[in-house]
């Protein structure tokens, strides 16, 4: 007999990495948002609606990602809505995700925003740079941040056809690597 | 063999997989806990399976590491079932998100070990990711948005790194010029 070790409660994440007192934040159940600029309603789930409806009227993105003292780069859903909604976005999430996303051909928001975070493989450490980002970020003026957004313009409309490109690319790719296996 | 996909899974990725290889069972890290991975496995004996015989496993959930231990429990838990039902680990294909997850493997098995196959440069085989991006067609013009807020922080689960943001931005009274939301438990947002 094989022992296989059991987390209780199960869980999946350990998280018992920072020692910042932990707030109970009220849950907060958005509107759905009534389909607007002909997107399909079949085909989008609640999350995109969630959103599009939080975007407006945004400038900059901070996502956060689903683990962030994680021993691998973690690229989920999340990730997508910025570049969907063409904005630049701050990631909070493991170290070396922007890495990732310039490996799939993403491109991001540095200099303007100072992504050496990305590289800092200590949690805390790392939390720390991208607070003085996000801080750095909200002390600008609101035409300030409107002329960032239309700065990257260019880079956030690459980014979206990149990542309606990406399954493609990505199935491309399995196919030619199994070629090669056999 | 003809599965059952699971929706969270894209049915394109598996159909290239099948095509190559005779896939003889398939499952879902994230849905399948330690006793299911053992009860759905016990059904199969490796002695009988050909060249082309395969076990396919996605991985793209999160996995628990404990301090100092290199590898996840997942994977642990996966390699000790395999052990216990004498399951080759060279039969199974795994597909996963977290790239250089094959050290784990390594490091179980060892080097010279026959180690599973291991496809781990794929982020879109996870419907959440791909349905939505393949149907998106709206047209924002950047010029034309009206600014309202810096920035807008969405979150979801409960998360240790998500508390230690929410309290920034309450401590540092950003919460005017930051959006932001908190689900906390609320449906399946992680």
């Amino acid at each position: 007999m094989k022992t296989r070790i059991y987390t209780n409660p199960p869980t999946t994440v350990n998280e018992k990495w920072i020692n910042t007192p932990l707030i109970d934040a009220e849950p907060r159940i958005l509107p759905r948002v009534p389909p607007a600029f002909g997107i399909p309603t079949d085909t989008l789930n609640d999350n995109v609606y969630m959103h599009f409806y939080e975007t407006l009227g945004i400038g900059i993105d901070i996502v956060t990602e689903t683990v962030f003292n994680y021993p691998y780069p973690y690229l989920s859903e999340k990730v997508c809505w910025p570049i969907l909604h063409k904005r630049p976005f701050v990631l909070v999430g493991a170290a070396h995700t922007l890495e990732l996303l310039h490996h799939k051909g993403f491109k991001t928001f540095s200099p303007t925003i100072d992504e050496t975070y990305d590289t800092v493989d200590d949690a805390q450490k790392r939390f720390g740079m991208l607070t003085t980002e996000i801080h750095k970020i909200c002390k600008l003026s609101l035409p300030d941040v409107k002329n960032v957004l239309l700065s990257f313009k260019d880079v956030c409309e690459q980014n979206f056809h990149t990542l309606k490109a990406l399954k493609n690319n990505e199935l491309n790719q399995l196919k030619a690597s199994l070629n090669d296996i056999i | 063999m003809h599965f059952n996909y699971p929706p969270r899974i894209s049915a394109t990725f598996t159909d290239i997989l099948s095509k190559k290889f005779d896939i003889v069972e398939f499952f879902d890290l994230m849905t399948h806990d330690n006793d299911t991975i053992f009860n759905v496995l016990s059904k199969h004996d490796s002695n009988k399976f050909d060249d082309n015989t395969r076990i396919l496993i996605f991985h793209d959930d999160t996995d628990y590491y404990m301090p100092h231990v290199k590898y996840g429990l997942k994977i642990f838990n996966l390699y000790q079932v395999c052990c216990e039902l004498n399951i080759a680990l060279n039969s199974i294909i795994f597909v996963t998100n977290h790239a250089g997850i094959g050290a784990e493997f390594r490091l179980l098995l060892g080097d010279d070990a026959r180690l599973p196959m291991v496809i781990d440069n794929v982020v879109t085989f996870n419907n959440d990711i791909s349905i939505p991006i393949e149907n998106f067609n709206l047209h924002i013009d950047t010029s034309e948005i009206n600014i309202k807020y810096n920035m807008l922080c969405m979150m979801g689960k409960k998360r240790v790194h998500r508390y230690a943001l929410y309290n920034f931005i309450l401590q540092n009274n950003l919460s005017s010029k930051i959006h932001t939301t908190f689900h906390g438990d609320y449906q399946n947002e992680d």
